[in-house]
């Protein structure tokens, strides 16, 4: 019987336990492949060979714990939350989503250009700020 | 033995009334986001035959005056009827901000998205990092002060700001369903990849005629591109991702070192100021690789030398903490030094950088291209 007893009791707590991380947690993420994203622009220089920027982020959120790396931003192809303020506003904090892996920074050296490594290109961002006027999304 | 059996029954029992507890009271939250509105059953805000509801309807329980200012900017809240979250909420915000009015923010799904706008109203004129709906969310971790709306709403709202919730909650599912293309990772491909030609590299700068080749770039046609090499062109290539096309230098090549460009309906990547050049030899070398670097896990004050072949002659390193010209190398090995790089001043005391390691890309670029393979290590911090 006390077996039975522990039997049951592991499966009620199993199931509770099941009931409780199940529900609540429903995606509320971009959708994938993209990433979202939050952090604090510190860096950011223009690509000499590619029309992009290339933005240093720390912290970096792309989960509740933090880190840092950079994310291209290509004018024209990263959307702007609208009349927000895009990058190159230094110290700036950033919300928005990347699509990981896609090298979008280059820089000119030696009739070749090379490959700045990214965590990705930023598919669309913004600041909390009002005001910059951009076309937006 | 009975007694066990109805103990394990009361236990059961007692685990079945608690789950459908939780079940209850959750979905009751989850049903209307803002808990404390209380449910009077008046019309969506905006749809009572396009003209504002009263602004001061009796309020259950006299618990909250309804203050609904009847502003240009609350019709234009109930215009902001995007099925995109995004667009919606920055929609809100936007209003809420014009109008400086933080009641207005509750149109906005989600607690944080809320206060991040109330912050908006409030410290417009405050430091940047006073505002991000990021800031927030970095404050809440690094202070372990969590930020969630007021049990009481800072400003009394309309219950029919509550239902607006609904309507906005109804359209969110039905995008979540449908996703607006736009607003996926092929959306961004398509903007992203529709530019006009660009060249970048190919997988070598040197080789023989005759060899295979990758180029690298973007504004890439499906069909139709073509490459020229100096007075060689190669035509009729397809792409299938906008961003590289595999070709084959023609056979009958002469050896020299010539200027590149790719052309399709969309343009020409030609850019005198900064030419790609490719050179045909009968000795070409190849690009570099690299094997490894020592220390394995450097620190911030150690000096690192990278191992590989075709080192020689390095343009540059180009890390994901920035880039490096005018290092020393040699065939075999190069070396750097990690506080050369003007990042780490930068970021060594930051929160979540500090005492940790952070992963840092390496690519080494020479006259005969740089590493197809990226080289990954970790810096101790």
């Amino acid at each position: 019987m006390k077996p039975f007893a522990h039997k049951l009791l592991a499966v009620s707590v199993g199931i509770s336990i099941i009931a409780f991380f199940a529900y609540p947690l429903r995606a509320k993420a971009v959708i994938p492949p993209l990433l979202s994203y939050g952090g604090a622009n510190i860096f950011s220089i223009p690509c000499t060979c590619s029309f992009s920027s290339w933005s240093f982020y720390a912290p970096l959120y792309l989960s509740s714990i933090p880190m840092a790396g950079p994310i291209a931003y290509v004018p024209g192809a990263s959307w702007l939350f609208a009349n927000f303020i895009p990058p190159f506003n230094l110290y700036a904090d950033y919300e928005g989503a990347f699509l990981p892996g896609v090298q979008a920074c280059w820089m000119y050296a030696g009739f070749f250009c090379f490959p700045l490594p990214s965590l990705g290109v930023t598919a669309f961002t913004g600041t909390g700020l009002p005001g910059s006027g951009a076309p937006g999304i | 033995m009975n007694t066990r059996r109805a103990l394990a029954l009361v236990v059961l029992l007692l685990v079945a009334i608690g789950i459908f507890l939780f079940f209850w009271l959750f979905k009751k939250d989850a049903s209307n986001p803002v808990a404390p509105f209380p449910d009077s059953g008046a019309p969506i805000f905006g749809e009572s035959g396009g003209s504002l509801p009263p602004a001061n309807p009796p309020a259950e329980g006299g618990a909250s005056e309804v203050i609904l200012p009847p502003t240009p900017e609350a019709a234009l809240i109930a215009s902001c009827d995007s099925p995109v979250s995004i667009e919606r909420n920055d929609c809100v915000k936007k209003a809420a901000v014009k109008a400086q009015n933080q009641s207005l923010c509750a149109a906005i799904l989600g607690t944080l998205g809320q206060t991040d706008c109330r912050n908006a109203v409030l410290r417009t004129e405050d430091k940047i990092a006073d505002i991000s709906m990021d800031a927030t969310v970095r404050y809440d971790f690094e202070f372990a002060e969590p930020v969630v709306a007021p049990a009481e709403p800072v400003d009394t709202i309309s219950t029919r700001l509550a239902e607006a919730f609904e309507k906005a909650a109804d359209a969110v599912r039905e995008a979540r369903q449908n996703p607006d293309p736009r607003y996926t990772a092929d959306g961004f491909i398509a903007r992203f990849s529709s530019s006009s030609p660009m060249l970048y590299s190919f997988s070598r700068s040197q080789a023989l005629p005759g060899t295979e080749l990758v180029a690298q770039g973007l504004g890439f046609t499906k069909t139709g591109n073509e490459i020229h090499i100096g007075n060689y062109a190669v035509s009729g290539l397809a792409s299938a991702d906008g961003m590289t096309i595999r070709f084959t230098l023609p056979g009958s090549m002469e050896y020299g070192t010539y200027d590149t460009w790719v052309t399709n309906e969309r343009g020409s990547s030609r850019n005198m100021s900064q030419p790609i050049r490719l050179t045909i030899t009968d000795s070409p070398l190849s690009p570099p690789t690299i094997t490894g670097i020592s220390p394995s896990v450097p620190t911030l004050s150690d000096t690192v030398t990278v191992y590989g072949s075709n080192l020689r002659g390095a343009l540059g390193i180009y890390t994901s903490l920035g880039v490096l010209e005018n290092v020393y190398a040699g065939d075999s090995s190069l070396t750097f030094k990690i506080s050369d790089f003007p990042m780490i001043e930068k970021i060594k005391d930051i929160k979540g950088v500090k005492g940790n390691l952070v992963a840092v890309t390496l690519i080494v670029g020479t006259p005969q291209g740089y590493n197809q393979e990226p080289f990954l290590f970790n810096v101790q911090f």
